[in-house]
Protein backbone atom coordinates (compact mmCIF):
# COMPACT_ATOMS: atom_id res chain seq x y z
CA UNK A 1 0.00 0.00 0.00
CA UNK A 2 1.52 2.94 -0.93
CA UNK A 3 1.31 5.88 1.87
CA UNK A 4 -0.42 8.22 -0.20
CA UNK A 5 -2.93 5.73 -0.56
CA UNK A 6 -5.54 5.39 1.97
CA UNK A 7 -7.81 8.84 1.20
CA UNK A 8 -10.86 8.87 2.46
CA UNK A 9 -13.23 6.34 1.04
CA UNK A 10 -10.86 3.91 0.19
CA UNK A 11 -11.48 0.97 0.97
CA UNK A 12 -8.29 -0.47 0.82
CA UNK A 13 -7.36 1.62 3.93
CA UNK A 14 -8.05 0.84 7.64
CA UNK A 15 -11.34 1.75 8.68
CA UNK A 16 -11.32 4.98 10.64
CA UNK A 17 -12.94 4.41 13.88
CA UNK A 18 -15.67 7.05 13.38
CA UNK A 19 -16.12 5.62 9.67
CA UNK A 20 -19.86 4.35 9.28
CA UNK A 21 -19.42 0.58 9.01
CA UNK A 22 -20.25 -1.62 6.53
CA UNK A 23 -23.52 -3.72 6.49
CA UNK A 24 -23.26 -6.88 8.66
CA UNK A 25 -20.48 -5.56 10.81
CA UNK A 26 -22.59 -3.15 13.04
CA UNK A 27 -21.51 -3.06 16.53
CA UNK A 28 -23.63 -4.66 19.04
CA UNK A 29 -24.81 -3.25 22.02
CA UNK A 30 -21.88 -3.27 25.06
CA UNK A 31 -24.78 -4.87 26.95
CA UNK A 32 -25.13 -7.53 24.30
CA UNK A 33 -21.65 -8.57 24.56
CA UNK A 34 -20.39 -11.08 26.67
CA UNK A 35 -18.78 -9.77 29.87
CA UNK A 36 -18.20 -6.61 27.92
CA UNK A 37 -18.77 -3.13 30.01
CA UNK A 38 -19.97 -0.26 28.01
CA UNK A 39 -17.11 1.62 29.20
CA UNK A 40 -14.33 -0.87 27.90
CA UNK A 41 -17.01 -0.97 24.60
CA UNK A 42 -16.89 3.33 23.87
CA UNK A 43 -12.67 2.97 24.85
CA UNK A 44 -12.06 0.62 21.88
CA UNK A 45 -13.91 1.82 18.43
CA UNK A 46 -13.32 -0.07 15.66
CA UNK A 47 -11.64 -2.77 17.99
CA UNK A 48 -14.23 -5.44 17.19
CA UNK A 49 -13.68 -5.93 13.23
CA UNK A 50 -9.99 -5.07 13.78
CA UNK A 51 -9.36 -7.79 16.57
CA UNK A 52 -5.93 -6.24 17.99
CA UNK A 53 -6.14 -6.26 21.21
CA UNK A 54 -3.99 -3.22 23.94
CA UNK A 55 -4.15 -5.34 26.54
CA UNK A 56 -1.18 -7.64 26.30
CA UNK A 57 0.11 -7.42 29.50
CA UNK A 58 -2.76 -9.52 31.20
CA UNK A 59 -2.71 -11.97 28.80
CA UNK A 60 0.71 -13.22 29.34
CA UNK A 61 -0.15 -15.72 31.42
CA UNK A 62 -2.56 -16.91 29.38
CA UNK A 63 -2.14 -20.07 27.32
CA UNK A 64 -2.46 -19.54 23.73
CA UNK A 65 -6.14 -20.56 22.89
CA UNK A 66 -6.30 -22.74 19.47
CA UNK A 67 -9.89 -21.49 18.66
CA UNK A 68 -10.27 -18.99 16.93
CA UNK A 69 -12.13 -15.37 17.11
CA UNK A 70 -15.24 -15.01 15.43
CA UNK A 71 -15.63 -11.71 14.02
CA UNK A 72 -18.86 -10.13 14.56
CA UNK A 73 -19.94 -10.39 11.05
CA UNK A 74 -19.92 -13.93 11.21
CA UNK A 75 -22.03 -14.10 14.36
CA UNK A 76 -21.74 -17.22 15.94
CA UNK A 77 -22.84 -16.48 19.34
CA UNK A 78 -21.71 -19.40 21.16
CA UNK A 79 -18.18 -18.47 20.25
CA UNK A 80 -18.08 -15.19 21.02
CA UNK A 81 -14.62 -12.88 19.62
CA UNK A 82 -12.14 -13.72 22.47
CA UNK A 83 -10.65 -10.31 22.46
CA UNK A 84 -13.81 -8.93 24.03
CA UNK A 85 -14.31 -11.52 26.23
CA UNK A 86 -10.75 -10.57 27.28
CA UNK A 87 -11.06 -6.89 27.28
CA UNK A 88 -12.14 -6.97 31.05
CA UNK A 89 -11.11 -10.02 32.18
CA UNK A 90 -11.72 -10.16 35.58
CA UNK A 91 -15.47 -9.45 34.85
CA UNK A 92 -15.28 -12.06 31.74
CA UNK A 93 -18.11 -14.70 31.86
CA UNK A 94 -16.97 -17.70 30.38
CA UNK A 95 -20.01 -19.54 30.33
CA UNK A 96 -22.64 -18.45 28.08
CA UNK A 97 -25.50 -16.46 30.13
CA UNK A 98 -27.88 -13.93 30.10
CA UNK A 99 -27.74 -11.64 26.48
CA UNK A 100 -25.63 -14.25 25.04
CA UNK A 101 -27.53 -16.99 25.38
CA UNK A 102 -30.63 -15.09 24.79
CA UNK A 103 -28.42 -13.90 21.61
CA UNK A 104 -27.98 -17.61 20.43
CA UNK A 105 -31.41 -18.67 20.38
CA UNK A 106 -32.05 -16.14 17.64
CA UNK A 107 -32.52 -17.79 14.44
CA UNK A 108 -30.64 -14.64 12.60
CA UNK A 109 -27.49 -15.88 14.93
CA UNK A 110 -27.11 -19.26 13.27
CA UNK A 111 -26.43 -18.78 9.95
CA UNK A 112 -23.85 -21.61 9.10
CA UNK A 113 -19.92 -20.41 9.07
CA UNK A 114 -17.55 -22.30 6.53
CA UNK A 115 -14.36 -24.46 7.02
CA UNK A 116 -12.51 -21.92 5.55
CA UNK A 117 -13.90 -19.34 7.47
CA UNK A 118 -13.43 -20.99 10.65
CA UNK A 119 -9.52 -21.02 8.97
CA UNK A 120 -9.17 -17.96 8.19
CA UNK A 121 -10.54 -16.53 11.55
CA UNK A 122 -8.05 -19.30 13.46
CA UNK A 123 -5.16 -17.70 11.70
CA UNK A 124 -6.30 -14.18 12.13
CA UNK A 125 -6.49 -14.82 15.66
CA UNK A 126 -3.15 -16.78 15.72
CA UNK A 127 -1.31 -13.88 14.42
CA UNK A 128 -3.54 -11.30 16.82
CA UNK A 129 -2.01 -13.31 19.95
CA UNK A 130 1.36 -13.62 18.15
CA UNK A 131 1.56 -10.03 17.64
CA UNK A 132 0.04 -9.18 20.83
CA UNK A 133 2.51 -11.15 23.21
CA UNK A 134 6.10 -10.52 21.27
CA UNK A 135 5.43 -6.44 21.78
CA UNK A 136 4.61 -7.57 25.17
CA UNK A 137 7.92 -9.21 25.27
CA UNK A 138 9.48 -6.29 23.13
CA UNK A 139 7.91 -3.74 25.87
CA UNK A 140 9.94 -6.18 28.77
CA UNK A 141 13.42 -5.93 27.40
CA UNK A 142 12.77 -2.68 26.21
CA UNK A 143 12.15 -1.60 30.22
CA UNK A 144 14.82 -3.89 31.42
CA UNK A 145 17.79 -2.52 29.15
CA UNK A 146 16.26 1.02 29.70
CA UNK A 147 18.53 1.64 33.01
CA UNK A 148 21.71 -0.17 31.36
CA UNK A 149 21.76 2.64 28.76
CA UNK A 150 21.15 5.56 30.88
CA UNK A 151 24.16 4.07 32.88
CA UNK A 152 26.33 4.00 30.12
CA UNK A 153 25.15 7.78 28.91
CA UNK A 154 26.57 9.11 32.30
CA UNK A 155 29.32 6.99 31.57
CA UNK A 156 30.56 8.29 28.65
CA UNK A 157 29.49 12.35 29.88
CA UNK A 158 32.30 11.31 32.52
CA UNK A 159 34.20 10.10 30.06
CA UNK A 160 33.94 12.66 27.49
CA UNK A 161 33.00 16.07 29.86
CA UNK A 162 30.79 17.83 27.45
CA UNK A 163 33.10 20.98 25.98
CA UNK A 164 32.06 24.60 26.91
CA UNK A 165 29.37 25.24 24.08
CA UNK A 166 29.02 28.38 21.88
CA UNK A 167 26.12 30.41 23.12
CA UNK A 168 23.93 32.16 20.37
CA UNK A 169 23.84 35.33 20.51
CA UNK A 170 22.68 38.60 18.27
CA UNK A 171 25.74 41.30 18.43
CA UNK A 172 25.05 45.12 18.62
CA UNK A 173 25.06 45.71 14.89
CA UNK A 174 22.54 42.82 14.51
CA UNK A 175 23.91 39.87 13.16
CA UNK A 176 23.37 36.50 14.80
CA UNK A 177 26.11 33.61 15.81
CA UNK A 178 26.46 30.85 17.46
CA UNK A 179 30.31 29.43 17.37
CA UNK A 180 32.89 29.91 14.66
CA UNK A 181 30.29 28.52 11.86
CA UNK A 182 26.99 29.16 12.85
CA UNK A 183 26.36 32.62 11.33
CA UNK A 184 23.77 35.15 10.05
CA UNK A 185 23.74 38.70 9.30
CA UNK A 186 21.64 41.45 10.42
CA UNK A 187 19.22 41.33 7.67
CA UNK A 188 18.82 37.20 7.78
CA UNK A 189 18.65 37.56 11.80
CA UNK A 190 15.79 39.76 11.23
CA UNK A 191 14.05 37.57 8.90
CA UNK A 192 14.63 34.55 10.57
CA UNK A 193 13.17 35.64 14.31
CA UNK A 194 10.33 37.49 12.58
CA UNK A 195 9.59 33.84 10.78
CA UNK A 196 10.18 32.04 14.26
CA UNK A 197 7.25 34.22 15.49
CA UNK A 198 5.33 33.54 12.52
CA UNK A 199 5.88 30.01 12.56
CA UNK A 200 4.79 30.01 16.50
CA UNK A 201 1.91 31.83 15.97
CA UNK A 202 0.33 29.78 12.59
CA UNK A 203 0.86 26.35 15.09
CA UNK A 204 -1.22 27.67 17.57
CA UNK A 205 -3.65 29.11 15.59
CA UNK A 206 -4.25 26.65 12.66
CA UNK A 207 -1.95 23.57 12.93
CA UNK A 208 -2.87 22.23 16.51
CA UNK A 209 -6.56 22.66 16.30
CA UNK A 210 -6.48 20.85 13.32
CA UNK A 211 -4.54 18.01 14.79
CA UNK A 212 -6.52 18.11 18.12
CA UNK A 213 -9.33 17.39 15.97
CA UNK A 214 -7.29 14.21 14.14
CA UNK A 215 -6.21 12.75 17.78
CA UNK A 216 -9.53 13.04 19.30
CA UNK A 217 -10.78 10.80 16.38
CA UNK A 218 -9.05 7.74 17.80
CA UNK A 219 -8.10 7.59 21.75
CA UNK A 220 -6.01 4.71 21.22
CA UNK A 221 -2.93 6.97 20.72
CA UNK A 222 -1.85 10.51 21.68
CA UNK A 223 -0.26 13.44 20.55
CA UNK A 224 3.17 13.46 22.78
CA UNK A 225 5.97 16.04 23.36
CA UNK A 226 3.54 19.31 22.46
CA UNK A 227 5.91 20.98 24.58
CA UNK A 228 8.28 20.80 22.19
CA UNK A 229 5.91 22.25 18.99
CA UNK A 230 8.15 24.88 18.00
CA UNK A 231 11.53 24.73 17.84
CA UNK A 232 13.36 27.40 20.07
CA UNK A 233 14.63 30.36 17.86
CA UNK A 234 18.33 29.58 18.07
CA UNK A 235 17.64 25.91 17.17
CA UNK A 236 16.04 27.62 14.15
CA UNK A 237 19.02 29.93 13.39
CA UNK A 238 21.40 27.07 13.76
CA UNK A 239 20.01 24.45 11.38
CA UNK A 240 19.28 27.71 8.73
CA UNK A 241 22.96 28.57 9.54
CA UNK A 242 24.02 25.21 8.73
CA UNK A 243 22.16 25.34 5.47
CA UNK A 244 23.63 28.41 4.17
CA UNK A 245 27.11 26.94 4.17
CA UNK A 246 25.71 24.95 1.07
CA UNK A 247 26.54 26.96 -1.98
CA UNK A 248 23.80 29.43 -3.90
CA UNK A 249 21.57 28.45 -0.40
CA UNK A 250 19.53 32.35 0.13
CA UNK A 251 18.24 32.85 3.88
CA UNK A 252 14.48 32.32 1.95
CA UNK A 253 15.62 29.16 0.56
CA UNK A 254 16.95 27.83 3.94
CA UNK A 255 13.30 29.09 6.09
CA UNK A 256 11.30 27.64 3.31
CA UNK A 257 13.78 23.90 3.66
CA UNK A 258 13.69 23.69 7.69
CA UNK A 259 10.47 21.25 8.03
CA UNK A 260 10.83 20.69 11.35
CA UNK A 261 10.57 24.45 13.16
CA UNK A 262 7.11 23.24 13.89
CA UNK A 263 6.99 19.36 14.63
CA UNK A 264 4.45 17.11 16.12
CA UNK A 265 4.21 13.43 17.30
CA UNK A 266 1.31 10.82 17.14
CA UNK A 267 2.24 7.99 19.83
CA UNK A 268 1.26 4.44 18.98
CA UNK A 269 0.99 0.63 20.55
CA UNK A 270 3.01 -1.12 18.99
CA UNK A 271 0.29 -3.86 17.66
CA UNK A 272 -1.76 -0.64 16.52
CA UNK A 273 1.34 1.26 14.91
CA UNK A 274 1.02 0.71 10.96
CA UNK A 275 -2.94 0.84 10.61
CA UNK A 276 -2.56 3.42 12.51
CA UNK A 277 0.04 5.66 11.01
CA UNK A 278 -1.79 4.34 7.48
CA UNK A 279 -5.16 5.98 9.16
CA UNK A 280 -4.02 9.28 10.12
CA UNK A 281 -2.07 9.91 7.01
CA UNK A 282 -5.42 9.78 5.85
CA UNK A 283 -6.79 12.40 8.20
CA UNK A 284 -4.24 14.48 7.79
CA UNK A 285 -5.21 14.85 4.18
CA UNK A 286 -8.75 15.40 5.07
CA UNK A 287 -7.60 18.17 6.92
CA UNK A 288 -6.56 19.67 4.03
CA UNK A 289 -2.38 19.65 4.52
CA UNK A 290 -0.47 18.42 2.06
CA UNK A 291 2.02 15.53 2.28
CA UNK A 292 5.54 16.64 1.25
CA UNK A 293 7.88 13.77 2.26
CA UNK A 294 7.70 10.55 4.15
CA UNK A 295 10.35 8.60 5.69
CA UNK A 296 10.35 5.31 6.90
CA UNK A 297 13.26 4.92 9.52
CA UNK A 298 12.62 1.50 10.65
CA UNK A 299 15.28 0.21 8.80
CA UNK A 300 18.21 2.84 10.27
CA UNK A 301 20.21 1.82 12.81
CA UNK A 302 20.63 5.20 14.53
CA UNK A 303 17.20 6.16 15.07
CA UNK A 304 14.13 4.32 14.89
CA UNK A 305 10.23 5.63 13.62
CA UNK A 306 8.76 7.38 10.53
CA UNK A 307 9.07 11.33 9.60
CA UNK A 308 7.08 13.26 7.61
CA UNK A 309 6.98 16.66 6.36
CA UNK A 310 3.83 18.64 5.48
CA UNK A 311 2.37 21.60 4.30
CA UNK A 312 -0.39 24.15 4.81
CA UNK A 313 -0.70 24.66 0.85
CA UNK A 314 -2.77 28.13 1.84
CA UNK A 315 0.14 29.79 3.32
CA UNK A 316 2.89 26.93 2.38
CA UNK A 317 4.22 26.80 5.90
CA UNK A 318 5.97 23.56 6.50
CA UNK A 319 6.01 21.50 9.84
CA UNK A 320 6.90 17.79 11.16
CA UNK A 321 4.57 14.61 11.97
CA UNK A 322 7.10 11.88 13.80
CA UNK A 323 4.95 8.25 14.09
CA UNK A 324 6.42 6.99 17.06
CA UNK A 325 6.11 3.88 19.28
CA UNK A 326 6.30 4.26 23.38
CA UNK A 327 9.60 3.05 22.95
CA UNK A 328 10.87 4.39 19.82
CA UNK A 329 9.90 7.55 20.89
CA UNK A 330 11.83 6.90 24.13
CA UNK A 331 14.92 6.18 22.47
CA UNK A 332 14.78 9.37 20.34
CA UNK A 333 14.62 11.06 24.05
CA UNK A 334 17.45 8.73 25.21
CA UNK A 335 19.75 9.67 22.01
CA UNK A 336 19.04 13.19 21.93
CA UNK A 337 21.63 14.60 23.66
CA UNK A 338 24.34 12.73 21.72
CA UNK A 339 23.21 14.02 18.53
CA UNK A 340 23.37 17.16 19.85
CA UNK A 341 26.81 16.65 20.96
CA UNK A 342 27.98 15.36 17.31
CA UNK A 343 25.63 18.55 15.60
CA UNK A 344 27.60 20.84 17.75
CA UNK A 345 30.54 19.75 16.24
CA UNK A 346 32.41 20.37 19.01
CA UNK A 347 33.35 16.55 19.76
CA UNK A 348 36.55 14.70 17.88
CA UNK A 349 36.30 12.03 15.89
CA UNK A 350 36.58 9.19 18.59
CA UNK A 351 34.05 10.36 20.83
CA UNK A 352 31.64 10.96 17.74
CA UNK A 353 32.21 7.39 16.82
CA UNK A 354 31.05 6.45 20.35
CA UNK A 355 28.19 8.14 20.33
CA UNK A 356 27.12 7.00 17.08
CA UNK A 357 28.37 3.60 18.26
CA UNK A 358 25.63 4.20 21.49
CA UNK A 359 22.92 5.56 19.30
CA UNK A 360 23.10 2.19 17.75
CA UNK A 361 23.40 0.57 20.65
CA UNK A 362 20.35 2.36 22.20
CA UNK A 363 18.00 1.60 18.87
CA UNK A 364 18.85 -1.93 19.05
CA UNK A 365 16.42 -2.66 21.72
CA UNK A 366 13.54 -1.06 19.74
CA UNK A 367 11.77 -3.64 17.79
CA UNK A 368 10.38 -3.13 14.62
CA UNK A 369 6.64 -2.62 14.72
CA UNK A 370 3.91 -5.28 12.41
CA UNK A 371 3.42 -4.00 9.05
CA UNK A 372 5.69 -1.24 8.82
CA UNK A 373 7.19 -2.42 5.35
CA UNK A 374 3.51 -1.03 3.85
CA UNK A 375 4.17 2.30 4.39
CA UNK A 376 6.38 3.16 1.99
CA UNK A 377 8.28 6.35 1.73
CA UNK A 378 6.72 9.59 -0.09
CA UNK A 379 7.98 10.17 -2.66
CA UNK A 380 8.80 7.04 -3.81
CA UNK A 381 12.88 6.85 -4.03
CA UNK A 382 13.47 6.37 -7.65
CA UNK A 383 16.75 4.62 -7.30
CA UNK A 384 20.20 6.50 -6.87
CA UNK B 1 44.70 9.46 6.16
CA UNK B 2 41.48 8.48 5.63
CA UNK B 3 41.24 5.16 4.91
CA UNK B 4 37.75 5.21 3.24
CA UNK B 5 35.46 8.09 1.77
CA UNK B 6 31.73 7.78 0.88
CA UNK B 7 30.37 10.74 -1.13
CA UNK B 8 26.79 11.91 -0.83
CA UNK B 9 24.67 14.08 -2.98
CA UNK B 10 22.48 16.88 -1.10
CA UNK B 11 19.15 17.24 -2.51
CA UNK B 12 16.73 19.41 -1.55
CA UNK B 13 13.49 20.83 -2.76
CA UNK B 14 15.22 23.01 -5.10
CA UNK B 15 17.67 20.63 -6.58
CA UNK B 16 17.61 17.35 -7.89
CA UNK B 17 19.43 14.12 -7.88
CA UNK B 18 20.72 14.58 -11.16
CA UNK B 19 21.64 18.47 -10.05
CA UNK B 20 22.37 18.32 -6.31
CA UNK B 21 22.69 20.86 -3.93
CA UNK B 22 26.48 20.11 -3.30
CA UNK B 23 28.14 17.56 -2.11
CA UNK B 24 29.46 15.90 1.21
CA UNK B 25 32.47 13.01 2.09
CA UNK B 26 32.55 10.72 4.89
CA UNK B 27 36.39 10.60 5.81
CA UNK B 28 36.62 7.54 7.90
CA UNK B 29 39.71 6.21 9.82
CA UNK B 30 40.77 4.09 12.70
CA UNK B 31 40.11 7.03 15.15
CA UNK B 32 36.26 8.02 13.87
CA UNK B 33 34.81 9.56 11.04
CA UNK B 34 35.14 13.34 9.89
CA UNK B 35 32.12 15.06 7.70
CA UNK B 36 32.39 17.52 5.06
CA UNK B 37 30.51 19.66 2.73
CA UNK B 38 31.86 21.57 -0.36
CA UNK B 39 30.11 24.97 1.15
CA UNK B 40 29.77 28.38 -0.53
CA UNK B 41 33.36 29.34 0.00
CA UNK B 42 34.94 26.54 -2.57
CA UNK B 43 36.40 24.64 0.32
CA UNK B 44 35.76 21.58 2.22
CA UNK B 45 34.66 21.81 6.02
CA UNK B 46 32.76 20.12 8.58
CA UNK B 47 29.09 19.95 8.58
CA UNK B 48 26.21 18.20 10.68
CA UNK B 49 24.11 17.99 8.17
CA UNK B 50 24.78 13.83 7.40
CA UNK B 51 23.99 13.24 10.72
CA UNK B 52 20.94 14.70 10.84
CA UNK B 53 19.80 12.17 7.93
CA UNK B 54 20.57 9.60 10.39
CA UNK B 55 19.20 10.92 13.09
CA UNK B 56 16.01 11.17 11.29
CA UNK B 57 15.65 14.90 9.88
CA UNK B 58 14.01 14.89 6.49
CA UNK B 59 15.17 18.21 5.61
CA UNK B 60 17.70 16.16 2.78
CA UNK B 61 18.18 13.49 0.76
CA UNK B 62 21.43 12.04 0.59
CA UNK B 63 22.25 9.91 -2.35
CA UNK B 64 25.78 8.04 -2.33
CA UNK B 65 27.69 9.06 -5.57
CA UNK B 66 30.83 8.05 -6.71
CA UNK B 67 34.02 9.95 -6.41
CA UNK B 68 34.00 10.82 -10.26
CA UNK B 69 30.45 11.99 -9.76
CA UNK B 70 31.50 13.60 -6.68
CA UNK B 71 34.26 15.72 -8.57
CA UNK B 72 31.90 16.59 -11.49
CA UNK B 73 29.45 18.09 -9.09
CA UNK B 74 32.85 20.11 -7.52
CA UNK B 75 33.68 21.22 -10.71
CA UNK B 76 30.05 22.43 -12.11
CA UNK B 77 29.67 24.48 -8.62
CA UNK B 78 33.04 25.67 -9.08
CA UNK B 79 32.33 26.99 -12.57
CA UNK B 80 29.22 28.52 -11.38
CA UNK B 81 30.82 30.64 -8.44
CA UNK B 82 33.39 32.06 -11.47
CA UNK B 83 30.69 33.11 -13.76
CA UNK B 84 29.10 34.81 -11.00
CA UNK B 85 32.03 36.69 -9.95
Amino acid sequence: MRIDQPEPGDPSAPPAPDAPRAPGAERRPAAERPGATEAAAERRPGRDTEAVPDRPARRESEAVPDRPAQHETEAVPERPPRHETEAVPERSARRETGPAAEAAGRPEAREPVSRADQIAAHLRYRETVSVTLQAAADRAAWAQARPELRAAWEDHKERYPERTRAVPHTTPDGSWSAGEHRRLDPEQNTEATKAHADLADEADRHILPALRRIEAADPDRQLAGLEHMVKGENRLKEKMADFLRAPGVTVRDALDEVPDAVRFTLRYSAERYSDGVLTDVGRMKSEGFDLIKLKNLWHTDQYKGINSQWCIPETGTRFEMQFHTPESLDAKELTHAAYERIRSRMVDPVEERDLENFQRRVNGFITTPPGTGRIKDYPEATGG
Amino acid sequence: MAERITYYALVDSRSTRERPRTVLRRLETDEGNTDEMFSRDLTWESSPLLHGAEHGDTMFDFAEITEDEANEIVARIRAEAAQAE
